[in-house]
Parts: structure tokens; sequence; C-alpha cells
């Protein structure tokens, strides 16, 4: 809890990467998964990681939670190394994977991180009403005793983003969430995603390989290259809000996703010049 | 509750055939033994062998509740014991590169080797029963203790650290419930085993038990004594199979490896 922050850069100050770069393995093999990172998030933002598969977006997004220390560069949330911020709990992780206890009903699926988090409060009633709050948020009221294998892969979503948000992070990071997703479910997502950013105002760090999604969704989307992952561009998308889905259609979009594609082509083109 | 009628008619239609097996064989086996006129210590008639169960049906109380006691005891303490080292053994890495190995090693060691040592140490008594007993219940749960409570998805364990959760927290939260069809995988192997462990205990050196009554029946050529006490003893194995069963069944009604209905008609 010990925090000092300058004063200067306090209230502008959240999300900063820099530098950073990850590489793995020993001795004997190495590979260079990310170089030279720059980002910086604002708070309250929703901002996209974009690029191909295997970029090392997954893994900057894990360097961004704390969870993986990168081996050169730093990331800081409010000034402190994000794996020490990971103490206060400020994360909420959804992943491309639901990772559902099969054991657990949907509403203790949602409660799971809100009983290791409030450990000591033991206060099951509060952290249930919590949950079935934001699982009605997510359109699941009905759902609440059903068990994972009973729910469809965009079900189990939902729940796994209510898990996340039941803890109340600041900052929710999001690792290619409705990738296994068919296109019709995925945009309905999106949707009820955008609809409680809006209402909840968390910060969320989303990784896609979908343009338009990253174009859909966010204010800033930073477009990475194949691997070793570096930050290509970083695009504004100052599109209003709210957003409906037939804006995807708009002249506005298509140029913004031009743009990112030709982001995307560049980023390819490093491997040549390698 | 019409539905409940329903399974309860169908899983009597379901035992209809095994049941009706199981009468054929032995009204086969009878008519065999008259028909032929085969020696009774060659093949004893079931008439013969049940006769002989129900005469000295005391004596084979006294016999089986000795076997049972052995089993019970030995399939309990090895489980437990199966049980926390494979917790000890995922705790630590170190324990894990010292142990597992050995575990390994000691597990292709054929446990009927070791039967008369057992008898050596501990006597002709309950104790050398209940050790093999244990030591045969021990490694299956131990080995899929280990890989129930390691097997877990990467994407939990990187969740539950987001959150710093402590090591105590991931393992009653997501490793000891993921691990308990493992466990109970491990638990079924054993009390097969277990019963195996008692009856061969019993053969190498012992006073009371089944296994001391199929080997001092075998010397007499009294075989519808043989006959009954083998009876028995696969009682007692489907019995503890059942249980163990029926315990996974209670405990993880999201889980079902063994169909009941399939397994026991």
């Amino acid at each position: 809890m010990a925090q000092a922050p300058n004063p200067a850069s306090a209230d502008r100050e959240f999300i900063t990467v820099r530098n950073l770069g990850m590489t793995f393995g020993d001795r004997e093999g190495r590979v260079e998964a990310l170089r030279d990172i720059s980002v910086d998030i604002v708070q309250g933002t929703f901002v996209s990681l974009l690029g191909p598969s295997g970029c090392g977006k997954s893994t900057l997004l894990r360097h961004i939670g704390g969870i993986l220390p990168p081996t050169g560069g730093t990331v800081h949330l409010k000034g402190r190394p994000t794996w020490e911020a990971l103490k206060d709990r400020p994360f909420g992780f959804v992943f491309q994977d639901a990772a559902m206890l099969p054991w657990r009903t949907t509403l203790h699926n949602a409660t799971l991180l809100q009983e290791i988090v409030h450990a000591d409060e033991r206060d099951r009633a509060a952290q249930e009403a919590r949950a079935r709050q934001l699982l009605a948020l997510m359109g699941l009221e009905e759902f609440v005793n059903h068990y994972p294998h009973q729910l469809s892969g965009g079900m189990r979503q939902r729940v796994a983003i209510a898990r996340a948000l039941a803890i109340d992070p600041t900052i929710l990071l999001m690792d290619e969430p409705f990738g296994a997703l068919d296109t019709i479910t995925r945009e309905k997502l999106n949707l009820d995603l955008l609809r409680i950013w809006e209402e909840l105002r968390v910060t969320v760090v989303f990784v896609t390989h979908s343009i338009l999604e990253a174009v859909f969704l966010s204010d800033v989307v930073y477009v990475m290259s194949a691997r070793p992952g570096r930050i290509v561009e970083r695009l504004d998308i100052d599109l209003p809000r709210p957003r409906p889905l037939d804006l995807l259609e708009s002249e506005a979009v298509a140029r913004l996703a031009h743009r990112a594609r030709a982001a995307l082509n560049k980023g390819m083109d490093y491997d040549a010049v390698r | 509750m019409r539905y409940g009628k329903r399974k309860w008619v169908a899983s009597l239609q379901a035992a209809t055939p095994p049941t009706m097996v199981v009468v054929g064989t032995v009204i086969a086996w009878e008519a065999f033994c008259r028909i032929v006129q085969i020696r009774d210590f060659v093949l004893p008639a079931p008439s013969l062998v049940a006769w002989q169960f129900w005469r000295n049906l005391p004596v084979y109380l006294d016999h089986t509740w000795v076997t049972v006691q052995e089993i019970l005891v030995g399939f309990v303490v090895g489980s437990i014991l199966g049980l926390l080292m494979a917790v000890a053994v995922v705790q630590s890495r170190t324990l894990q590169r010292g142990f597992y190995p050995l575990l390994v090693l000691f597990q292709t060691v054929p446990k009927a080797a070791i039967a008369p040592l057992l008898i050596l140490w501990f006597g002709y008594g309950i104790l050398p029963k209940v050790v093999l007993v244990a030591i045969l219940a021990f490694f299956p749960v131990t080995v899929d203790g280990i890989l129930g409570l390691t097997s877990i998805e990467h994407t939990l364990i990187d969740l539950l650290r987001s959150v710093s959760a402590s090591r105590w927290q991931i393992l009653r939260k997501i490793q000891m419930p993921h691990a308990l069809p493992h466990i109970f995988a491990g638990l079924r192997v054993g009390s097969t085993l277990a019963v195996i462990g008692a009856i061969l205990a019993e053969w190498v050196g012992a006073n009371s038990g089944l296994g001391y009554m199929i080997m001092s029946a075998g010397a007499e050529l009294k075989m519808d004594r043989m006959f009954a006490a083998i009876l028995m003893a696969s009682v007692l194995g489907v019995a503890l199979f059942y249980a163990v069963a029926l315990a996974e069944r209670w405990l993880l009604p999201w889980h079902q490896t063994v169909d009941l209905d399939k397994a026991f008609g």
C-alpha cells in the first residue's frame, strides 16, 4: 500500500509500459517474444492490442497484469511495477478459455475470485449478491444454478466476465475473450461488453486478432508486428459513443480498419527485413 | 415420482439379462455335476457349496469379519497416506524430485514378494495383512492424486495468480476438487487390490481369514469349503468397489466415470 506518487504526474499516469522486452528460454534456446514495447494507457479508456497470432500480445497482457515479469524494461501502474501492484488486486482477467470450474454452478464460478480477494471477510451473502448482480447484467439471471457443461461457449465467457468484474477491478484485462466464438455471438458480446464498460467505467485492455473488433470497441488500438512483437502503430479511434452495431458498416470504420490493416502488413514486413 | 418409477423399472429391465445368465450358469453347473457324477473334490455342485456355507455360517462369518477388518483398515490407511503423499509431492519441487523416482521404482516391486517379509516382521496376526493392503492401496491413489493435482489448466493458474491467491487457496479451491475424480479412479483400483492383498497375506501366514480358509480347505481337498470362501472373497471385492463408486457418485455429482447401473446391472 506504500505509495509515493509523483504529484506532477499522479493524475495522468496510469499504466505505462517503457521499452519492455521479453525473451523466453535458457542458454540453449532463446525466443525473443517482445522487443522495445512502449504503451500508455489512460484510466477509463478501452485499449486494444491488435496483432497476428503468436506476436506476443497475450504475453504483453500478462506483463501488464503483473503475472509475468518482463526480462527488460518496465511496466508500471501508477508508478509501481505491476507485479507489485498485483497485491492490491487491481486486475480482472478474462481469457480466451473461459476456465470454468466444472464442479461449481454459474453463481459460484462467479464468486471464485471474490472468495480469494475477500478471504478474511467471509461474507458469502454479499459476495453472492454482487455476483448475481453482475450475472444479471450479463443476461444470465436464469442460469445462476446451471453447471458449466450446461452453458454455451458464449454464456461461459459471460460468466468469466462477471467473475472478473466481481472483484471490482480497476483494470479489466481480456485475452482474446471472444476468439473461440462464432461471429453472431461475438458481435452480441461486443455490444454487451461496451454497455457494461460504459456503465462501470473500468479501464479495459483487450487483446484481439480481429481488426474490426479492435476498431469497433476501442478508444486506442496498438497494432503489433509479428514475432518479436513490436508496436507498429498507435491508432486513435475517434468514433462517437455509444456505438451501435451498424457502425461496423460505416465508412469511418472502414477507413480506420484500412489503416489498421496497413499497419499490420507493415508489421509482417519487419520479418522480411530481419 | 413417475420419472423415478420409470427409472426403477428401466434398471430392473437392465438387470434381467445378467441375472438370467448367472442363474442359468448355476443350473447348468448343478446339472453337469449330477449327470456326469463328477467327484466332489474335483468340482462340487453349487447345492453342495450352498449347503456347506449354510451349515457353517458362523464360521464363515468369523473368517470373513477378520478379512473385512484387514481390508478396511489397510485400505483407509493406505489411501490416506497416498493422498498425503500426493499433496506433499505436488507442494514441493524438492520432494517431487526426491520422491517421484522412488515411488515409480517401488511401484514396480511385485508386492506379493514382500508378503513373507511382512509376516516375518509383524507376525501371524492382523498387522502384516493390514500393512500389505495399505501398501497396495497406497500407490494408485498417490499416482492418480499427483496427476489430478498437477493437470490443472494453465489459464486457471494464471487467473488465481492474478489475484495473488495463496498456495493453500489454489490447493483448496482448484487442485483438490479437480483431483477428486482422479483420486477416486485411484481408490477404485486400490479397492480391488486391497482384497487381493488381504487374501495373499493370509495365504502366506495366518490362522484366520478367508485366505486362510481357502488354503486350509485346499490342503484337505474340501472343495465345497474352498468354493464358499472364494465366493465370499469375491462378494467383498464387489462390495468395496461398489461402495467407492457410490461414494464418488454422492460426492461428485458433476462427474460420472462409472455408470453404476451398467457396471452392476
